[in-house]
């Protein structure tokens, strides 16, 4: 079964430059440019991997990353924080609220693809859906 | 009735009645003697009897009279007189001439008076002068310093500790005359021209600072950096603020404060750190987009794998080296912002008491300080305003009073925690808080604005166990102990940092002819392995404090260990207390020495029994090249040519008598007995003045005499 990535950045280039590469990797990519869009995908197509941009329109990744935690539906979905910010403290904050990794903007097609192919593998259930 | 006329009578009434007396116990006895010789011989006749009595009676009360009339006329009246004049001698301020007959029957007592109100007089007149001359010395001080604040370019006030203005100068009452809140004035309060809470942290961090001692090893000592606005918030302002100690020094009477006008410097540096930032994260983006749009690229144009690797390598390498870039650059900006914005050494114990006992909404909550201490770099005043509004948004949101605060360090990291018993507060609820102005900060001042001046954020977050946590990461100061020490010595309580005298002192032709209280002097002591240098005996210790103009200079002092190179006898350890451990990182005596005889420079070098640490120092002239050549007094000789040289002439004896106290773990330190000299050296010299020895070179001359009167002594 092919995974499905859900990309939530209100970046629509950079957006649809992510898109077109995991997808040219074999996964299902949805894509939301706020936090209200993004809720309303986690709902209507689970994802099995969420790459989460720190700021948003409508909040913060963090904000949803924390929500999505509380949410049973949601709480076991790996997900990476990506940011404009590479502070230690940006990282650290991510992981306290709930992101299992963190990209600091830029980042290479490989980095993405080796964090979001090793966090598939790590999750159990998710372990034989990492395409890359 | 006039007083002086009451006691003129109420004297010379006594005498008077003293005579009467006796007149009248005189004549009792013959009235006695009469009727008994009428009845022990009736064969008298009783006019004889009462002749005789009448005449005796006539001549004692005559005598009587007499005598009375001249103790009056001779004691009486000129005893009155001489008080008269003395008194009036002594109102008048001048000495009045005594007409030489008066109290002629006396005695000494006449001259005794006039010589008394002469010297009365004379004595009056010098402490006059010596008034005089303090008052006039005072006002010229008062002259320098005011001339001397005037013209600096930086507002000074000085405040009580209930911030009442004692004391300002021109540049502050131009920056905080800010019409609205009236002008700077004396006995009004700074927090109401300033913005009273970085005002008020300021003063109970260095109060808390004090209270526990941690100012004599803090790099500030007594001192604090804020930023501050004026009370409109037209200016901002970066302050320091100093602690002033009462005369024992055992507490806080107020403090100084110096400030600058920062507003366009902070603004600018806001302005260029949210520029660097917005210009960082902007390209970031395009980065990003850059480099995946080559991937993309890459993976659709028609070309070999290897050509197509190649390139997709320097894709990688390039996002990389622009990602790095862009680390430095954010770096940059933080260290642009930092410099505007001054962030300083707290002990967390310290803020954390102040976040706990600050309490700004009134609210009974408890909040325990837990946690190993640590030093923080931050701006705390703006830290404990932002913990203190989320502890107070965190009460209102989860229904809780009870609160922990507690630190922790993960390598550079700090983190102040907040915990307490709930659900953790979520992300927008506390983004909202993080925007909402901090009422008592500066100006309007987000909480965002706070994290954003220190470079770093705020989350909340679950522990387990039923327990929530607010996160705030900050800075470690520097380790303390990495830093490098001038002295091991304690900081002075209150250094002596300036002296207007200097100023108005006449350069000597020659040293030999200074005044004793004009010479710079460097009193010294030396702790030692034992008594025999020319035995293999060596320091272990040089300590010395300055003495200018006078002054005991605490803060400038020498205090060093030497590592002898040879074990310390444990008899000398019970002494001095310095043990093989304490010296085993010191620095060995031709490191140690070099840096003393800088610190000696052209002063004259003082110490109790001289001779014994002149041997010592003079024992490594080999080794060090240094030839210690300063005149050399010994306040044991000078003690000897005052006080005689069968008098106790010990430190603690001299001590005693001068009342000064050597606390008892100083004792037998080379610091601490540098210290007790150099008081003693200062009363020795007041003694030595009225003796006739000022100059230096009258000191050193009954220095000499007091050597040879020993050398013959011990001859004998």
């Amino acid at each position: 079964m092919t995974a499905r990535v859900l990309i939530v950045d209100d970046a629509i280039t950079l957006t649809g430059f992510l898109k077109d590469l995991i997808e040219q990797d074999g996964y299902l990519v949805d894509t939301a440019d706020t936090a209200g869009t993004a809720r309303a995908a986690l709902s209507a197509h689970p994802p099995d991997i969420v790459l989460l941009d720190a700021e948003l329109p409508d909040g913060t990744g963090y904000a949803l990353c924390q929500s999505m935690r509380g949410d049973p539906l949601s709480r076991e979905i790996p997900v990476v924080m990506m940011s404009a910010c590479s502070r230690a403290v940006d990282i650290e904050k991510g992981q306290a609220l709930g992101a299992d990794a963190h990209l600091a903007k830029p980042f290479t097609a490989s980095e993405l693809m080796s964090v979001v192919a090793r966090l598939l593998t790590e999750t159990p259930g998710l372990a034989g859906r990492a395409n890359a | 009735m006039p007083d002086g006329w009451a006691e003129r009578w109420n004297l010379r009434l006594r005498f008077f009645l003293f005579f009467a007396l006796i007149l009248l116990g005189t004549s009792a006895s013959i009235a006695g003697a009469m009727i008994y010789l009428a009845a022990a011989a009736p064969q008298v006749p009783v006019n004889a009897l009462v002749l005789g009595g009448g005449v005796a009676l006539f001549a004692s009360a005559g005598l009587t009279l007499w005598v009375w009339l001249k103790f009056d006329d001779h004691v009486a009246q000129p005893l009155m007189k001489l008080g008269a004049e003395l008194r009036a001698s002594v109102h008048a301020g001048t000495p009045r001439e005594i007409p030489q007959d008066t109290g002629r029957y006396l005695g000494l007592l006449a001259p005794a008076v006039r010589e008394a109100a002469v010297a009365l007089l004379e004595a009056r007149a010098d402490v006059e002068e010596m008034v005089a001359v303090a008052t006039a010395e005072a006002d010229r001080q008062k002259g320098q310093l005011e001339a001397v604040l005037r013209d600096l370019q930086q507002g000074v006030v000085i405040c009580t500790l209930d911030h009442k203005v004692l004391l300002y100068n021109r540049f502050a009452h131009h920056l905080l005359d800010q019409g609205r809140s009236g002008p700077l004035g004396l006995e009004r309060r700074l927090t109401g021209l300033v913005a009273g809470q970085p005002l008020r942290h300021s003063l109970e961090r260095l109060t808390r600072r004090f209270s526990s001692g941690r100012y004599r090893s803090h790099k500030d000592g007594l001192a604090a950096q804020f930023i501050g606005t004026t009370a409109c918030g037209h200016e901002s302002l970066r302050g320091r603020m100093s602690l002033i100690l009462g005369e024992e020094e055992r507490e806080a009477i107020g403090y100084v404060v110096t400030f600058d006008k920062v507003t366009d410097e902070l603004a600018a540096g806001i302005w260029r750190d949210r520029l660097l930032q917005d210009v960082t994260r902007d390209m970031r983006q395009r980065v990003a987009t850059l480099s995946l749009s080559g991937e993309v690229l890459l993976r659709k144009a028609p070309m070999d794998d290897a050509a197509r690797e190649r390139l997709r390598e320097t894709v990688d390498v390039e996002t990389r080296a622009l990602g790095e870039r862009l680390d430095r650059l954010d770096q940059v900006a933080g260290d642009l912002l930092a410099g505007a914005w001054p962030m300083t050494e707290v002990y967390s114990s310290t803020l954390m008491d102040c976040i706990a006992a600050r309490r700004s909404e009134g609210r009974e909550l408890s909040a325990v300080v837990m946690g190993d201490p640590l030093w923080l770099s931050c701006d705390s005043a703006t830290v404990v305003d932002l913990v203190d509004r989320m502890m107070n948004r965190i009460s209102v949101w989860a229904q809780v009073r009870d609160f922990r605060l507690s630190t922790s360090r993960r390598e550079g990291t700090a983190y102040l925690d907040l915990l307490w018993a709930g659900e953790p507060v979520p992300e927008p609820v506390l983004e909202g808080w993080l925007d909402e102005p901090l009422e008592e900060a500066l100006g309007a001042m987000t909480g965002r604005d706070v994290l954003s001046r220190h470079k770093t954020d705020m989350w909340s977050d679950i522990l387990g166990g039923g327990q929530a946590r607010l996160r705030l990461p900050l800075a470690v100061a520097v380790e303390h102990q990495d830093r490098p020490m001038k002295s091991t010595a304690p900081l002075a309580p209150r250094p002596e940092f300036y002296d207007f005298d200097l100023f108005a002192r006449p350069t000597p032709s020659t040293i030999g002819e200074t005044l004793l209280r004009n010479l710079s002097y460097v009193v010294f002591d030396t702790e030692t392995t034992g008594l025999e240098p020319s035995r293999g005996d060596d320091l272990v210790s040089v300590a010395g404090v300055r003495i200018v103009n006078d002054r005991v200079l605490r803060g400038e002092i020498f205090d060093g260990l030497v590592n002898p190179g040879r074990p310390i006898p444990p008899a000398s350890s019970r002494i001095h207390g310095i043990t093989d451990d304490m010296v085993a990182e010191a620095d060995p005596v031709e490191q140690v020495l070099p840096r003393f005889y800088a610190f000696i420079g052209d002063s004259v070098l003082v110490a109790h029994n001289a001779a014994f640490d002149m041997t010592f120092l003079s024992k490594y002239q080999e080794r060090t090249g240094l030839r210690f050549e300063q005149p050399v007094l010994d306040t044991v000789l000078l003690a000897g040519h005052i006080f005689g040289a069968s008098e106790s002439l010990t430190l603690d004896a001299l001590a005693e008598r001068f009342g000064i106290v050597i606390p008892v773990e100083d004792r037998h330190t080379a610091l601490g007995d540098a210290l007790a000299t150099a008081e003693v050296l200062r009363k020795l010299i007041a003694l030595l003045t009225p003796l006739g020895v000022v100059t230096l070179s009258d000191a050193i001359e009954v220095s000499n005499r007091q050597v040879a009167l020993r050398r013959r002594q011990r001859r004998y």
